[in-house]
């Protein structure tokens, strides 16, 4: 947008200005002197410093011999080559947005018209695109930030129930992997993977539970002091990753495997139930340490072979294409 | 403690099971990001730091470093598959790892990017855990004056190093300087540039500050502007990886030398991955007996880069964890968390917190290990992962930065600076600056400030304390030479005589004119010799530390 010939005159002065603007306004603390410096001095100095770089650089410029440069190859590295009004509106309305909902009308409200509107900035999303990945991260938003780690927002405002706005979310989702193509067997299908990937999750967390207690024992010489995580916190974590993963992966489309839509359908409906109760007991139960410290207290090293588990179970059922 | 009952010490910290998940979360989100096209390393982690910040300072630090060791490992696969060098670093494995795919050899490529990749990184780790606390042991005789001297080095370097112009990189750590004074003056009490805002009495957040530039101004840059993935070649199954014999022969020396070339450049401060990598396919084209083979599919060509790259990753904990002076954008992202949680980062770091610095080192082994069995066995799920479209990847992230950013200080405030910093942050890129040196100043600001303050309270007003002590002085020199040896290449390759004598000029007339300024002080150095230099001959740059510093002191 700007020629390489002129960019760096621009260049040097914004350097410039901002140089001289820190240094008129250091200027008016006190300034001191070396030995007693003031709180000024600094910024002073550095502000002329800057404001000289910025002569600098479009006297580099001025001097420069401007090759003709060859085109960039783009590699989606270089800069837009004309304004693109769409996409930056886009982005910076999503965040605009969410500076004035977050507070007054909920997370789930802020998130989805900020995820909406950031999607809409692609050129090539449809609307269906833009309200499937804004339903989705707001659900899984909602769940990750609200339920688990309390950020201090309120989750709605009013009387929506959570459950309507979820079950939305997950039909919608359905409908952009195309579930409405699924039948009764494909749902089947999924919830048995589900349920094969919890079991499949809970195993290795035992198997991984000992292997890594088995270990902290043989190198610290103090007593172990690692718990036993609640069977609450297990389901919490696996849910979300059965939760999540499909959601990731479900993005993917890369196999257009219209058949993995209804396991993942099914995986997306028994995991929020899992999730749902998991959260509810949790919020429940107000004489517990908070959420976070448990999760910390309770060894969490083991989720982390959950979702080695997971993915190899994601590898096996769907990259290879069931 | 030494290397060996530390490194037991570190692995009993671990191995410990909630250190060894974060770990685990953070070598498989660098991975990922790093086979990602279209998110970086610094969104990555500035994304993560808030959530950190509720966990204990170990596992936080051990996951942030994981982000950064695992990416390598993604970036390799974006690179050597798709042509896409959206990862720095990896950008010249393209050169010959792309015409290996398109032969169908592209697994063989990846399977010896990942031997590479773990000879250099034990390497790197070995060069670290022997070097940083030798030289923390080093640094421990440092006073206010040196550590200022060395911070100045040290953002010389990151600046003028890095890739982009020179003078630009200097504008843009002193702004990120001045960006650091925003707030409360720790000595007086006075607020400076909050233009009367209550919020900005604590300074601009660091979280705020990072995912506005690296964050929001990139999703600004790319959308709509990706180019679109070309999946032909996509097809790689872990049994594809496995390298012939004469495959192996061909690539054992190339990892030798890139390890070493990788290793020899994480010493230098300011030079990461990036130029590690350059280095070594230069060199190793240099070396060949078929040159021109290059940029056909050569093995070497992807073997060297692509060690040198992780050993340097690796060794560049080194300055980090020993000094407390970063040397990329990613190692100030760690220092502010360390500072975050209330660790003073420096030389007494490895011995006030044994914990941090030995615990990160046997993660170090733990991870790399862990991104072998990821990376090897799981080849395929990480290859359909580069097909994420850009649409649904950067509105995720976009809530996620507004989420992170208000979740640091439960503060709506600070999105509203974030977007400020990812608009301005745009201007920059598009005026070509590099962004990454801001935050190299941002974070080393405060306490170059009161090292600085310090050291002239102790010296009464005397600037020649700085040149006095001949540590402090070395480092000065180093930046004279550093300065210099920058012009030197200028004058050489690119600008025309009259730019040099013109720069040099002003420097000299700067130098003269504003003695008291220390910024300023060493530009005058820098004219001075730097003309001496040129009267009588160009290499003199390397002249002993003693001669500029002497001239100075002597005023």
């Amino acid at each position: 947008m700007i020629s390489d010939k002129h960019r760096d005159y621009y260049a040097g002065a914004l350097v410039f200005l901002l140089g001289i603007g820190t240094a008129v306004m250091g200027s008016t603390y006190t300034v001191g002197t070396l030995t007693k410096m003031g709180p000024g001095f600094f910024p002073t100095a550095l502000g002329f410093l800057m404001a000289f770089m910025g002569v600098l650089v479009a006297a580099a410029n001025f001097l420069a011999r401007h090759k003709e440069a060859a085109p960039e190859i783009n590699h989606g590295g270089g800069m837009q080559t004309s304004p693109d009004w769409r996409g930056w509106g886009c982005i910076i309305a999503a965040v605009v947005s969410f500076i004035l909902l977050a507070e007054h009308a909920g997370l789930v409200f802020a998130t989805f018209i900020c995820v909406f509107l950031g999607c809409w900035g692609d050129k090539t999303a449809r609307l269906q695109d833009s309200a499937s990945l804004a339903l989705g991260i707001s659900l899984f938003g909602i769940l990750l930030f609200s339920d688990i780690l309390r950020v201090q927002l309120p989750a709605y405002v009013g009387n929506v129930p959570a459950e309507i706005l979820a079950l939305l979310g997950v039909s919608l989702f359905g409908y952009i992997l195309r579930a409405e193509q699924a039948t009764v067997r494909d749902i089947v299908y999924g919830v048995c993977v589900t349920a094969w990937a919890l079991a499949m999750t809970l195993l290795g967390f035992v198997l991984f539970f000992f292997a890594a207690r088995l270990f902290y024992d043989l190198f610290s010489s103090q007593a172990s002091n690692v718990q036993i995580p609640g069977f609450q916190d297990i389901f919490l974590i696996s849910g979300l990753l059965v939760l999540g993963l499909p959601l990731f992966s479900g993005l993917l489309r890369s196999g257009a495997n219209l058949r993995i839509a209804g396991p993942l359908f099914g995986a997306l409906l028994m995991a929020f139930s899992a999730l749902e109760s998991g959260a509810r007991s949790l919020i429940g139960n107000k004489s517990q340490p908070s959420t976070p410290e448990r999760l910390q207290a309770s060894g969490m090293a083991v989720y982390g072979l959950l979702f080695y588990f997971y993915v190899l179970l994601m590898q096996i059922f769907i990259v290879r294409g069931m | 403690m030494n290397g060996f009952e530390g490194i037991y010490h570190g692995f009993s910290i671990a191995l410990e099971p909630q250190n060894l998940m974060w770990c685990f979360v953070g070598v498989t989100i660098g991975n990922l990001v790093g086979v990602l096209p279209g998110m970086g390393v610094l969104s990555a982690v500035s994304i993560l730091l808030p959530l950190t910040f509720g966990m204990k300072e170990v596992p936080a630090i051990l996951m942030l470093a994981g982000i950064f060791y695992g990416s390598q490992y993604g970036g390799a696969i974006c690179s050597i598959l798709l042509n896409l060098p959206c990862h720095p670093p990896h950008a010249v494995t393209c050169l010959d790892g792309y015409p290996m795919t398109k032969q169908g050899k592209g697994g063989v490529a990846l399977g010896i990017t990942m031997m590479g990749a773990a000879f250099g990184a034990a390497f790197g780790i070995v060069q670290m855990m022997f070097f940083a606390p030798y030289i923390a042991k080093v640094a421990f005789q440092f006073g206010a004056p040196e550590i200022c001297s060395l911070m100045l080095l040290g953002l010389l370097a990151g600046s003028t190093l890095a890739k982009g112009s020179p003078l630009k990189g200097v504008a843009m750590t002193i702004l990120g300087l001045l960006l650091g004074l925003v707030g409360t003056d720790i000595n007086t009490g006075v607020e400076r540039f909050t233009f009367g805002m209550i919020d900005l009495s604590d300074g601009v957040a660091l979280v705020g500050l990072a995912l506005g530039i690296f964050g929001i101004a990139e999703f600004l840059k790319s959308v709509n502007n990706t180019a679109p993935v070309n999946t032909a070649y996509t097809n790689v199954r872990m049994r594809d990886m496995r390298p012939s014999k004469a495959e192996m022969k061909e690539a054992v020396f190339p990892i030798l030398r890139g390890t070493l070339i990788g290793s020899l450049c994480s010493c230098i401060p300011g030079t990461g991955p990036t130029i590690a990598s350059f280095v070594a396919y230069a060199a190793e084209k240099k070396i060949s007996k078929t040159p021109e083979k290059f940029g056909h599919g050569m093995i070497a060509g992807v073997a060297a880069p692509e060690t040198s790259t992780h050993s340097s990753v690796q060794g560049d904990f080194i300055p980090t964890m020993s000094l407390g002076i970063p040397g990329d954008a990613v190692m100030a992202l760690l220092l502010g968390a360390l500072i975050i949680h209330g660790i003073t980062p420096g030389p007494r770091l490895i011995v006030e917190h044994p914990d941090i610095f030995w615990g990160l080192i046997a993660s170090f082994w733990i991870g790399n290990l862990m991104l072998i069995v990821l990376n090897v066995p799981m080849i395929g799920v990480w290859v359909k992962m580069l097909m994420v479209p850009y649409k649904f990847l950067f509105p995720s992230a976009l809530f996620f930065i507004c989420i992170g950013v208000y979740a640091d200080k439960n503060s709506i405030y600070d999105v509203g600076v974030t977007l400020f910093f990812g608009i301005f942050g745009y201007l920059l890129l598009m005026l070509k600056f590099e962004p990454a040196p801001i935050l190299l100043g941002f974070v080393l600001g405060p306490r170059f400030e009161e090292n600085f303050r310090r050291a002239l309270i102790i010296s009464r007003g005397d600037m020649n304390t700085f040149v006095d002590r001949w540590i402090s002085a070395t480092f000065l020199s180093l930046c004279v030479v550093l300065v210099c040896g920058q012009m030197y290449v200028r004058i050489k390759d690119k600008a025309p005589v009259p730019a040099t004598i013109f720069g040099l000029a002003a420097l000299a007339l700067v130098g003269y004119l504003n003695i008291y300024v220390f910024g300023l002080i060493v530009f005058g150095i820098a004219a001075k010799f730097a003309i001496g230099s040129m009267t009588k001959k160009p290499a003199a740059s390397a002249k002993p530390a003693e001669t500029p510093t002497a001239r100075i002191a002597g005023e």
